[in-house]
């Protein structure tokens, strides 16, 4: 039943559903609540080096707040990905979505407009947490550089995609607490999936007929494979590419993200058409 | 009831089906497996290539052999490998060497002598390998002089034991009390000649090769003009893309646990609390894909092309008398370090502990320095060190190290930024909140 919007008003329906949702998710302590936790955990992953050196007297870093930024992101990215997934299943929960459809909106505005808006939000948080990472560095005496500068700006393409993905997993669901369950629940299994072989790997193995040889081969393809769905995956890489100078991976690693985001994009606007605007039951 | 038994059985299942799948070592093929003696600009070693294992690889403009034998080769699935089992006697693939550039050049490689030497011991410090009649002339003047340093060991052994033998005797006779006691031999004086470590291996015959960069093509053909089966090979020599120099740094309070900076974008953090020993070490970078497998053909840890990694290089250059490593703070050079001789002296005290001295040799002492290294105080406000050449006095490219003196305040204060969004957060909510209140008691007035 969507009602298409006209090609020349469909920039400013997306602007509007933009910044509405921009709006919403700056007026909300949440964000910055999850800015807070990010910035907590990147601190606590600083620690180490801190630690090291006040253990040792001495410490040789090329960039102390690589690891902590990366984690801030997944973090960050995390938040994003649920409020994308809350926000427009509480659209459709609350009949909002229907009623947008009844105005100039449709699928693909609908989608670029969320995306758009909780993008903006990331933009805003990124002043924020420079500032709380520039007033760490005065603290430890760490040195900020501008590998990090472009790492945050860089982080802009992958959360986009994590954006997406939180988007069009909520497209499936009728309600808030089944699109948050859902993304919790995929969520654990890719990051799962990681760390199990990131375990598995630390186990010795002596025996070539040891059971745990076919678990850690078959988790490894696992890996392989999740390192191409995860859009999380892409963030940590684009952001690990950027801190270590591997700028060659980082671009191509934006490209894939830039094409993700694309797809989903388009999955979501697809299949939001095929399964209606309609709240459950009506 | 059905549910625990329905887990019971999946879990079985799975284990049951991890079991079967285990994979276990296959059956060993014999193939014609490539035996390089490869160097990493350091050290020289023996790196096996199954067909599996892919290209060859090695490092530009060094002195490489390359052998090939038929060797069973099998699975090891613990480390996913191709593992060639060379304890057995192998046959050796016969023909010669043909290396074939990019441009299609094919260079027929003869075997010639070779000898792997190592000039301070195995083990210890870099090898070389010398080919041809200088591998030969070399190993001739080892088995000299080997056999002369064992001769002067056995010679001062024999010495040794007849000083003994000589004060046992007079402690015998003065034991004795005799009414004319002979005076006690005389104290020994003569050093212990020096230990002879040198290493060279037997010379042997094989094809020896050094190739620029680029990538090749390497293959046998044997007596009849024919390709041997399986030996064509891709071979991939690499270089260095970068140099610069390097730092150990030994604390003061911990100098047998080196830190080092080998990087140049690395900034060195101190508390201050000690001292810092700078020894400068030179360093190469490499694509790190290709120097890992160098060593490590079949690794795929590293698969990024775009990372690098730097490595020292066993090079006495930098280390040269006269150099010194300027001191900075700010844009200004306040002081310069020369490289400097140090002993550690242990204490007689009960703490255990040890000074570093700077070392100066007597005439008649036999004791030799602990390391040579550039001295930087601990309170010194130095932000910055770079080298400076012996001679010419110039300053060492890409050399230049921050420094960064840091105080740390308690751990909980750290994490007060991360307050600082929430705050932000706070502010704005409550701004917005008196601003809509504000509305409301104008709309209401």
């Amino acid at each position: 039943m969507s009602t298409a919007g006209s090609q020349s008003s469909r920039p400013t329906v997306v602007s509007v559903i933009a910044w509405r949702e921009a709006k919403a998710t700056m007026r909300g302590i949440s964000g910055y609540a999850a800015i807070t936790i990010a910035l907590i955990v990147a601190t606590w992953i600083l620690l180490v080096d801190v630690r090291a050196l006040e253990a040792g007297g001495h410490l040789v870093l090329a960039d102390p707040f690589g690891p902590p930024l990366t984690i801030a992101m997944l973090v960050l990215a995390l938040f994003l990905a649920v409020s994308a997934a809350v926000s427009a299943a509480r659209d459709r929960e609350s009949g909002t979505l229907e009623v947008l459809f009844y105005g100039p909106v449709d699928e693909i505005s609908y989608v670029l407009g969320k995306i758009g808006g909780l993008l903006l939000a990331y933009l805003a948080a990124l002043p924020l947490l420079l500032a709380s990472l520039s007033l760490l560095a005065l603290m430890t005496g760490f040195s900020l550089t501008l590998v990090i500068v472009a790492s945050l700006i860089l982080s802009i393409v992958p959360a986009a995609e994590i954006v997406g993905f939180g988007v069009l997993l909520s497209i499936g669901t009728n309600r808030v607490r089944t699109a948050v369950l859902l993304l919790i629940g995929i969520t654990v299994v890719l990051l799962g999936i990681t760390v199990a072989y990131s375990m598995v790997l630390l186990i010795p193995i002596e025996d070539p007929s040891s059971p745990v040889l076919p678990l850690r081969d078959v988790l490894a393809a696992f890996d392989a494979g999740v390192r191409w769905i995860s859009p999380f995956a892409y963030l940590e890489r684009v952001v690990d590419a950027a801190v270590t100078g591997a700028w060659r991976t980082a671009l191509i690693s934006l490209a894939v993200a830039v094409a993700y985001t694309a797809v989903m994009i388009c999955l979501a606007a697809y299949w939001m058409r095929r399964r209606g605007v309609h709240r459950r039951g009506d | 009831m059905a549910r625990p038994i329905g887990a019971v059985t999946v879990m079985l299942s799975v284990m049951l089906c991890l079991t079967l799948l285990a994979p276990v070592p296959a059956r060993a093929k014999e193939q014609l497996v490539y035996w390089p003696l490869v160097t990493n600009g350091t050290e020289y070693r023996r790196i096996s290539y199954p067909h599996q294992a892919g290209s060859l690889v090695v490092l530009a403009n060094t002195e490489v052999v390359i052998e090939a034998r038929y060797a069973p080769v099998s699975y090891w699935p613990i480390t996913r490998e191709y593992l060639a089992d060379f304890s057995q006697k192998l046959r050796l693939a016969n023909g010669n060497i043909e290396i074939v550039d990019e441009s299609g050049k094919i260079t027929v490689v003869a075997p010639e002598p070779y000898v792997l030497w190592y000039p301070a011991g195995v083990g210890a410090g870099m090898s070389v390998l010398a080919r041809g009649t200088e591998a030969l002339e070399l190993y001739e003047d080892y088995v000299k002089d080997a056999r002369s340093a064992a001769e002067a060991a056995q010679e001062y052994q024999r010495i040794v034991a007849e000083r003994h033998a000589a004060a046992a005797a007079w402690m015998r006779m003065a034991a004795e009390r005799p009414k004319f006691l002979p005076p006690p031999p005389p104290e020994l004086t003569l050093e212990e000649p020096e230990r002879f470590q040198a290493f060279a291996t037997e010379p042997r015959e094989a094809a020896v090769i050094s190739l620029p960069e680029g990538a090749y093509t390497v293959r046998i053909r044997d007596a009849g003009n024919q390709i041997v089966p399986g030996s064509e090979r891709k071979l991939v020599s690499f270089g260095a893309l970068n140099q610069a120099v390097g730092y150990v740094l030994r604390p003061a309070d911990r100098w047998t646990q080196p830190i080092f900076s080998f990087a140049p974008d690395e900034t060195i953090y101190t508390a201050g609390r000690t001292d810092l020993f700078f020894q400068p070490v030179p360093v190469v970078q490499y694509e790190a894909r290709r120097f890992t497998r160098l060593f490590r053909p079949q690794s795929v840890e590293i698969t990024d092309p775009t990372l690098t990694m730097w490595v020292p290089r066993e090079e006495s250059d930098v280390l040269a008398d006269g150099a010194a490593l300027a001191l900075w703070h700010g844009d200004s050079v306040t002081a310069t370090s020369p490289r400097t001789p140090y002993r550690v002296v242990q204490l007689a005290a009960a703490s255990r502990g040890y000074t570093i001295e700077e070392f100066a040799p007597t005439s008649n002492s036999s004791l030799k320095p602990d390391f040579y290294a550039m001295r930087v105080g601990g309170d010194s406000a130095v932000t910055r060190v770079s080298l400076f050449l012996g001679d010419s006095g110039k300053p060492a490219s890409v050399s230049e190290r921050q420094i960064r003196q840091v105080s740390l305040p308690a751990e909980p204060l750290l994490f007060l930024p991360a307050l600082l969004p929430l705050a932000v957060g706070l502010a704005l909510r409550l701004w917005a909140r008196a601003a809509l209140s504000r509305d409301r008691r104008t709309k209401a007035s």
